[in-house]
């Protein structure tokens, strides 16, 4: 009897048809019996993004997809790991981002992809017509092509790939839901990580680095320089079309509506400027001390609901820990808090 | 009878509201509309569609229709809504944009 994958049903069918297609003898066998599997639990789907998906080889393992406008996931396979580069610029730019995420967790995070041990990267170029939009579905990435009037495609900012991979490791981590302060924590360490992996990649110093958010995904028709600015949050754009950036950069502005799942884009501006005070503070490059810190937080410290003083508390415990008790990084995180004031 | 559809979230969080008076559209086109409101049988449908667990960036909708002695809003996470919902709201965000 074939031994099957430690976790075979929760795999994705199309990674399963993949190593069906192209995986080694063995490999392919346990692929089919796990196919024949998951059409007993077809209608559980769900479960895929609670799980761990274990890696056959724990590498860096890249898969893009195309959709062609269309939406149904995953698309068709353009691109794996290895393979040449192609003439389509969203497969490319997907592909080689991917990898200069995975090559930063790796590097600066030791951490082997967004679960740790491995897990496939998959990625969706060409999703939806004019899709303004990048998401992350619980088990891949997916980029639109932008409208063109407003955005432009989604895989130009390797802050936005970024981001969007962290959104993985935040759910394989603290697991922070996806509303009011927790998920305004949640898109905090997205954009955090997201501009971190552009600074290692740039090698810029704190002081050097523009701490902007998709930085060139408007069209010039835009009156704005980026989404978000970590450093002066509020600040990134003000258009007759598309309004002004509504992100506090302090708890007096917190957005208390509905909207947004309670605001998540919107009050993640206050954890992303204390990242930022936290980062310039320290000095040096902000990837290794501020980002570990950080790093270290959401992957030891918070839980589901956490709240911005949770963060807070975590970050300046970690920082004392790692560093010292009063300690220059520890007090540099603790004014950052006090700063936007948590 | 009057439709507004407020969209949120996203990875740009930029928050969008898109408005249109159904009276006064030209008689196809309102006749358009009128058939994805009843397919997505949208005066029947509970205040929230959301999904159990989220997913990350997708677009939060708050669609309204009201007039004709009815009026109901719903909120609806993207990646849980019927495709027939999801034409009604890609109908309304072209419509409004010209």
């Amino acid at each position: 009897m074939l031994k099957p994958f430690p976790i075979c049903q929760i795999i994705p069918p199309h990674i399963l048809n993949n190593i069906v297609e192209r995986g080694k003898k063995e490999q392919r066998a346990r692929a089919m019996q796990s196919l024949t599997l998951s059409a007993r639990i077809r209608g559980q789907r769900d479960i895929t993004s609670l799980l761990p998906i274990h890696a056959v080889a724990g590498t860096k393992r890249r898969t893009i997809y195309n959709t062609h406008r269309s939406e149904t996931l995953p698309g068709t396979r353009v691109r794996g790991e290895g393979g040449k580069p192609v003439k389509n610029r969203a497969v490319n730019e997907a592909y080689d981002y991917c990898g200069d995420v995975y090559d930063f967790y790796k590097a600066v995070c030791e951490r082997n992809s967004v679960d740790d041990q491995g897990l496939r990267l998959d990625s969706t170029v060409h999703y939806g017509e004019d899709y303004d939009n990048a998401f992350w579905n619980g088990s891949q990435m997916v980029y639109g092509d932008g409208d063109g009037e407003i955005f432009q495609r989604f895989t130009k900012c390797i802050d936005v790939i970024g981001h969007e991979l962290t959104h993985g490791v935040t759910q394989f981590e603290a697991g922070l839901t996806y509303s009011g302060q927790p998920g305004a924590l949640n898109e905090s360490f997205s954009d955090v990580f997201g501009s971190l992996v552009k600074q290692w990649k740039l090698k810029q110093p704190a002081n050097k680095a523009d701490w902007l958010i998709g930085k060139g995904l408007f069209t010039s028709k835009v009156k704005g320089v980026a989404l978000r600015s970590m450093k002066d949050p509020g600040t990134a754009y003000n258009d007759p079309v598309i309004g002004k950036d509504p992100q506090p950069a302090h708890m007096k502005d917190y957005y208390k509506g509905n909207e947004d799942h309670g605001g998540v884009h919107i009050n993640s501006g206050i954890p992303n400027r204390a990242f930022y005070l936290a980062a310039t503070a320290i000095g040096g490059n902000a990837w290794e001390k501020t980002g570990k810190i950080w790093y270290i937080t959401l992957r030891d410290r918070l839980r589901p609901t956490s709240t911005f003083k949770d963060a807070a508390n975590g970050t300046i415990s970690v920082a004392g820990q790692l560093y010292g008790l009063g300690g220059i990084e520890e007090k540099a995180v603790k004014n950052a808090w006090t700063q936007v004031g948590v | 009878m009057r439709i507004t559809l407020k969209r949120s979230g996203g990875f740009g969080g930029i928050r969008t509201t898109a408005s249109l008076d159904i009276s006064k559209l030209a008689p196809d086109t309102s006749a358009e509309i009128r058939r994805l409101i009843d397919g997505a049988n949208f005066f029947n449908l509970p205040k929230t569609i959301h999904a159990e667990r989220p997913q990350p960036d997708r677009f939060h909708y708050e669609l309204t229709i009201e007039g004709e002695g009815q009026s109901h809003t719903v909120s609806i996470g993207e990646e849980a809504a019927s495709s027939a919902l999801k034409s009604l709201i890609a109908w309304v965000q072209r419509n409004s944009k010209a």
